[in-house]
């Protein structure tokens, strides 16, 4: 599973040399994944931060995601929106465009909190969290 | 507060901000030569309002026309309504658009509109020029018989627009006896957040159940079939708050009055009516585009809601106006997730257009892709989501939903639940900060 994802990345690279896009028609396709993930060094919240990823990294997740059957995570059913040149489009953006991490490595589902508190720490507003159970 | 005393702070503080490192678009206004003014502060208006900055460089300046210090987010309120979010915690000011984009940010309401001469009309009577204006005021309703005057209204809150009558609401449910009935009405669709009013009922039926065990939801739908999540809604009805909750689908309220403390909402059946009789009625009257879309001329879908140019957001009716958000009539779900989309979609265009770019070049037209998601609370501790793509269809000229994307959580869990505030806080932060 593993090696046909990165053959299909390699594959995806080659092709990107073909794409057509402006730099501007490739911002607005990333910008919206924004709404999901941060990717710089203040964003706060959201699912795996798009920082200090390759783009054939972020490519396979996405490839490897859509090609997911049912509907246990919402990033399987994103994923299904965006065609080959779409998805290395956007993996190509974050690769260069994207902020360097804050902690060393890109955040993931499970990061712990403490370190999610340190980014919100930076930005605007509070952290939304809910009440405690009663 | 005065335009000119905004005109003073925002250059202070424009002089003395420092740049934050935002995937490498920080600007601040200097030297001017193309006005956006943006009208709303909500999740379409304060997203465009960023986007329009960053993207527009420092030859565009931008306003922010809102009248509200502090903008009070509907999503994530039905959960003040239980009590599991605070109140506070969803308010948002825009004071980051300004600092970190250079946003100017006035407190004002728009009241009209020259789209030729790019003149917009404040409430406080002075006037803002634009070259391209952006509105996105939200939903406004139908007036309810029987609701004419604003105390019969804080009566019986709708809590649609989150604000006053979110915590008015959830002090009628606090107060209410055990045993007593509440009433929640669902609008002809669309209407904002098509599983919104389910999720409602779900909270408060989880509500009762935990703390008024004997009481019971009545919820009156107007329309045939429940909207959003049939799968996760229809369970929670008939298994979770079996007993306790009483879907009534066609059942559309045509008018309210009163008996004594009860309330009691009136459901067309044929030529005659149904009385429905509670002690707390959350009535969700029917949606249409806010009043300034109407005032500005601009609701000729179904005299609702504002057609727009897919590609832009443009208005149909009015050049170098856009609409976006819940205001718009695309057929786009009337949701935040996909407002904030919108409006950098509309950004995007606004920044070209003003340019002297084309909009419509395929590489552009492959870019114009929409997503929604939307977290619904289910119970106390669980949530479900709904999700959705949208991307431009060439064929039929719109934003078209791509059907693999589409669908509802396999369940409600506790993950989903926690999720529900990692995608809330992001959502946030890329629209208010
Ligand atoms: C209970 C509930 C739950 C929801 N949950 C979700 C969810 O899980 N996911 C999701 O995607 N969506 C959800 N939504 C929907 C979402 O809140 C709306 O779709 C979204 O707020 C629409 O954004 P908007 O900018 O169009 O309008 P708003 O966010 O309402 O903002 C409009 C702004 O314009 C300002 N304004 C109005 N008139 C004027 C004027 N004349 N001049 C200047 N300013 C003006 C208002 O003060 C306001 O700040 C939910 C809604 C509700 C009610």
């Amino acid at each position: 599973m593993q090696k046909m994802g990165k053959s299909v990345a390699l594959a995806l690279c080659a092709w990107s040399a073909l794409a057509l896009a402006a730099p501007e028609d490739d911002r607005l396709l990333a910008s919206q994944c924004l709404g999901c993930h941060a990717a710089d060094r203040t964003g706060r919240g959201g699912f795996d931060r798009l920082t200090g990823e390759t783009a054939a990294e972020i490519a396979e997740e996405m490839i490897e995601m859509r090609a997911k059957s049912g509907a246990k995570n919402i990033m399987h059913l994103q994923a299904r929106g965006y065609d080959d040149d779409q998805i290395q489009r956007i993996a190509q953006w974050f690769a260069v465009n994207a902020g360097s991490p804050v902690s060393g490595r890109s955040g993931d589902d499970d990061e712990d909190e403490s370190e999610h508190r340190a980014k919100a720490k930076s930005a605007s507003g509070r952290r939304v969290s809910p009440t405690t159970r009663r | 507060m005065s335009m000119n005393f905004n005109r003073r702070t925002f250059l202070k503080a424009a002089s003395g901000a420092t740049a934050l490192p935002l995937l490498g678009h920080v600007r601040h206004a200097r030297a001017a030569t193309s006005r956006v003014v943006v009208v709303g502060g909500g999740f379409a208006g304060a997203t465009a309002a960023k986007y329009v900055a960053q993207w527009g460089g420092p030859g565009v300046s931008v306003s922010l026309v809102e009248p509200d210090a502090t903008h009070v987010s509907c999503i994530l309120s039905n959960l003040v309504l239980n009590d599991r979010v605070k109140y506070a915690a969803l308010g948002f000011n825009h004071s980051m658009l300004h600092q970190r984009y250079g946003v100017e940010l006035v407190r004002d309401r728009a009241v009209a509109a020259d789209p030729v001469a790019g003149k917009l009309d404040l409430a406080s009577g002075s006037t803002l020029a634009f070259d391209r204006l952006i509105v996105a005021p939200g939903i406004g309703f139908d007036p309810v018989p029987g609701l004419g005057t604003p105390a019969l209204q804080a009566m019986v809150p709708h809590a649609w627009i989150a604000g006053s009558q979110t915590l008015t609401l959830r002090d009628q449910l606090m107060k209410m006896a055990n045993g007593t009935t509440v009433i929640l009405t669902i609008p002809k669709a669309p209407y904002r957040c098509p599983p919104g009013p389910y999720e409602r009922a779900c909270v408060i039926a989880d509500y009762l159940k935990r703390k008024k065990p004997r009481s019971k939801i009545v919820v009156l739908d107007a329309n045939p079939v429940i909207q959003a999540e049939p799968s996760a809604f229809l369970n929670a009805f008939n298994v979770l708050y079996a007993g306790r909750l009483e879907y009534v689908p066609n059942a559309e309220v045509v008018r309210v009055s009163f008996e004594g403390s009860r309330r009691v909402a009136w459901v067309r059946n044929g030529a005659s009516e149904i009385a429905y009789r509670c002690d707390v009625l959350n009535h969700i009257p029917r949606n249409t585009a806010a009043p300034l879309v109407h005032h500005l001329g601009l609701a000729n879908v179904g005299g609702r809601w504002a057609g727009v140019d897919p590609l832009s957001f443009e208005s149909a009716v009015a050049p170098n106006i856009h609409v976006i958000g819940d205001a718009q009539g695309t057929g786009l779900p009337k949701a935040g997730h996909i407002a904030n989309c919108e409006a950098k979609v509309c950004a995007d265009a606004v920044v070209r257009m003003l340019n002297g770019w084309p909009i419509d070049e395929p590489a552009r037209l492959s870019s114009l892709v929409l997503n929604s998601a939307c977290y619904s609370p289910i119970t106390y501790t669980t949530a479900s989501w709904l999700n959705a793509v949208f991307a431009y269809d060439a064929g039929s000229g719109l934003m078209k939903r791509v059907d693999a994307s589409f669908g509802e959580a396999e369940r409600h869990s506790t993950k989903n639940f926690e999720q529900m505030f990692k995608w809330a806080e992001r959502l946030f932060d890329d629209t208010f900060a």
